[in-house]
C-alpha cells in the first residue's frame, strides 16, 4: 500500500488529507488511525460520518489497482506524520451490507427545522404550544409536556445541564435581550447559532425587569442563571402546592402544570434540584471566597505597561 | 423479524393496516412517523422519548390488544429524536418481542430509510389509483435499494376490482387486495382488529394472507 499524506494548519485545525494507492490485484483492507493529539472530525453527509470513519480514524476498503483519498480536520497541532496506516490484507468477504447510518446519509434527516419548534411558555399547559393532540382525547407524555416543568435532564441529548447549556455570550445575551414571550425574537438574533435543547425546552421566563433571585433580592444574576434558578423555583412552587394540599388546591396546581402527566416524575426532579442546587451553591461559595481573596494591581500594572 | 410497511404515498392506509397485520402476526406495531404520529399513544415513554435517549425501547412497548410502541406527537419531541437510533430501537424490541411491524412514514427520507434498513421484509401498501402507484414503486426501489426484500404489495381500500396483475407486473411482487371495510377503517379508534373483531370478513381474510406471506419469508 502506498501511502501519501499532507497536513496543513488552519486556524488552529489540522487539516490532514491522505492518498492510498494499492498497486496489487487484489482488494486490501487498510486502517487509517489519527495520531494527532485530537478528535478526528471526520467528513459527513447528513451530519452522519462517512461510511468506515469513527473516532480513530477510518477503516476502509481500497480496490485492486486503484487509489481513495481520504481527508479529515483535527483540532490539535501539526505533527508528522499525522497518520498511521495499517495494511490489514486481502479482503475475502466484501461487506456491502447497508445501514441505518448509510440510509441516513443517503435521505436525510428527516427532524423538522428548529425553527418550526414553538417555545413552550410557562403556564400555558404546553398543550396548545404544539399541534397534533390525539383525537381520543388520551394524554400523551411528550416533550412538551413535561416541558411545563422542566426538569434538569429534559435536554436528552445529555447536553442540557441543569444550568442550561454552556452559556456561550452570544446566544444567551441575544436569546434573553429581547420580550421574552415573543418566540420569535427570543432566537439567536444572528440566526447562526441554533438554539440549544436547554434554550428550547427551558421556557423564556418573565422577568419583571432585571434577573431577580427569586427571593427577591436585588443581585442581578447572569442570565442562563436566573433562567435556571426561575424554573427550578416554578417546580419547586408547584411541589409546595402539592404537598399537604386538599383535594381542591391540588386540583388548582394540577391544572396550572398542565396535568398529572406533569408532575409524576416532580418528586425525582425536585431531588435531582436539590442536589443541584446544593452543589451550586458549595461551589458559588468556595468561588465567591477565592473571588474575594484576589488583589489585582491595576495601578501597579498600568505603571508597568 | 421485522416487517417495514411502507408506501410512499400518505393517507394509503399504511398505519390501519400496520396495526391489523400487527394483530395478526401478534406483533409489535411500531409508530416510526417521528413527525406525524397516528397509532394512540397515552401517559408514558414513547418513541421520541427513546430516540432522545430518555427511555428504553422495551420498557416504551405498551401492552394491549396489539403491542404497541408508539410514537410522540410534538414537534419539540421530533426534533429532539435522533434517528441514527431507530435501527437499534427496533432491533431491540425484536430481539425482546420476536415479530416486529414497522409503520414507516410517508415520503422516502430516513425515517423510512432506516426502517427498511433494519428491517427483514417489506411490505408497499398502494391505494388503487394511479398516482399512488407510482409512489409505491419509488418505496420498492428504496427498498431494493436498502436490501429489504418484497414481501408483498397490500393494494388497499379496493371497491371496485383493481388491476391486479397490472400492479404486480409493475411492483414485481404478489398482490393482496385489502377491500374496503369501514371495520378496518375504525379497528385503531375502537381498539378492534379486524381479524378479531370480524374474522370471517374479506378485509381480515387479507390481513390474514399479508401475515401468512411474511411467515412464509420468516420460514426461508
Amino acid at each position: 500500500m502506498n501511502v501519501d499524506w499532507s497536513v496543513d494548519a488552519v486556524d488552529g485545525m489540522a487539516l490532514v488529507t491522505v492518498e492510498l494507492h494499492n498497486p496489487t490485484p487484489v482488494d486490501r483492507r487498510v486502517r487509517v488511525e489519527n495520531e494527532l493529539a485530537g478528535d478526528v472530525l471526520p467528513p459527513r453527509r447528513q451530519g452522519v460520518p462517512e461510511r468506515g470513519w469513527d473516532d480513530e480514524g477510518f477503516v476502509g476498503v481500497v480496490a485492486a489497482d486503484d487509489r481513495v483519498s481520504l481527508g479529515y480536520a483535527c483540532p490539535a497541532s501539526v505533527e508528522r506524520p499525522p497518520v498511521s496506516v495499517t495494511d490489514e490484507g486481502r479482503v475475502d468477504d466484501p461487506d456491502d451490507g447497508t445501514t441505518a447510518e448509510s440510509a441516513i446519509r443517503e435521505l436525510g434527516d428527516p427532524s423538522p427545522p428548529a425553527d418550526a419548534v414553538p417555545l413552550p411558555t410557562v403556564g400555558d399547559g404546553g398543550d396548545d404550544a404544539d399541534e397534533g393532540r390525539d383525537d381520543a382525547g388520551e394524554t400523551s407524555c411528550d416533550v412538551d409536556d413535561e416541558s411545563t416543568l422542566p426538569t434538569p435532564d429534559s435536554g436528552g441529548a445529555g447536553d442540557a445541564e441543569p444550568t442550561g447549556a454552556e452559556p456561550s455570550p452570544s446566544s444567551a445575551t441575544a436569546s434573553r435581550s429581547a420580550a421574552p414571550d415573543d418566540a420569535e425574537t427570543t432566537r439567536p438574533a444572528d440566526g447562526t447559532a441554533e438554539p440549544t435543547v436547554a434554550e428550547r425546552v427551558t421556557p423564556p421566563v418573565d422577568f419583571p425587569s432585571a434577573n431577580r433571585l427569586p427571593d427577591g433580592t436585588d443581585e442581578e444574576l447572569p442570565e442562563s442563571v436566573a433562567t435556571w434558578l426561575e424554573a427550578v423555583e416554578r417546580r419547586v412552587e408547584y411541589g409546595e402546592g402539592l404537598t399537604d394540599a386538599s383535594v381542591v388546591e391540588a386540583a388548582d396546581v394540577l391544572e396550572s402544570a398542565g396535568g398529572l402527566d406533569a408532575v409524576t416524575s416532580l418528586p425525582e426532579t425536585l431531588t435531582a434540584d436539590a442536589d443541584a442546587l446544593r452543589a451550586v451553591a458549595t461551589a458559588a461559595e468556595r468561588l465567591a471566597d477565592r473571588a474575594e481573596e484576589t488583589d489585582v494591581p491595576v495601578d501597579a500594572l498600568r505603571r508597568l505597561a | 423479524m421485522i416487517v417495514a410497511v411502507a408506501g410512499g404515498k400518505g393517507g394509503v392506509g399504511k398505519t390501519t393496516l400496520s396495526y391489523n397485520l400487527g394483530a395478526a402476526l401478534a406483533a409489535v406495531v411500531v409508530d416510526a412517523d417521528l413527525g406525524m404520529a397516528d397509532l394512540p399513544t397515552g401517559p408514558g415513554p414513547d418513541l421520541h422519548d427513546v430516540l432522545a435517549g430518555r427511555a428504553d425501547p422495551v420498557e416504551a412497548v405498551r401492552e394491549g390488544r396489539v403491542r404497541l410502541l408508539p410514537c410522540g406527537r410534538s414537534l419539540s419531541g421530533a426534533r429532539a429524536a435522533d434517528v441514527r437510533g431507530l435501527g437499534d430501537a427496533i432491533r431491540a424490541v425484536a430481539d425482546e418481542y420476536g415479530d416486529v411491524v414497522v409503520d414507516c412514514p410517508a415520503g422516502l427520507r430516513a425515517d423510512v430509510g432506516v426502517p427498511l434498513a433494519v428491517a427483514d421484509a417489506c411490505l408497499v401498501v398502494a391505494s388503487p389509483r394511479r398516482f399512488a402507484l407510482a409512489d409505491a414503486m419509488r418505496t420498492r426501489e428504496l427498498a431494493r435499494e436498502l436490501d429489504a426484500g418484497l414481501v408483498g404489495v397490500a393494494v388497499n381500500r379496493v371497491v371496485e376490482s383493481p388491476p391486479t396483475e397490472a400492479v404486480e407486473r409493475a411492483l414485481g411482487a404478489p398482490v393482496t387486495v385489502v377491500p374496503a371495510d369501514p371495520r378496518v377503517g375504525k379497528s385503531i379508534a375502537e381498539n378492534r382488529p379486524v381479524v378479531r373483531a370480524a374474522p370471517e370478513s374479506e378485509a381480515a381474510r387479507s390481513v390474514e394472507n399479508l401475515a401468512a406471506a411474511v411467515q412464509s419469508c420468516k420460514a426461508v
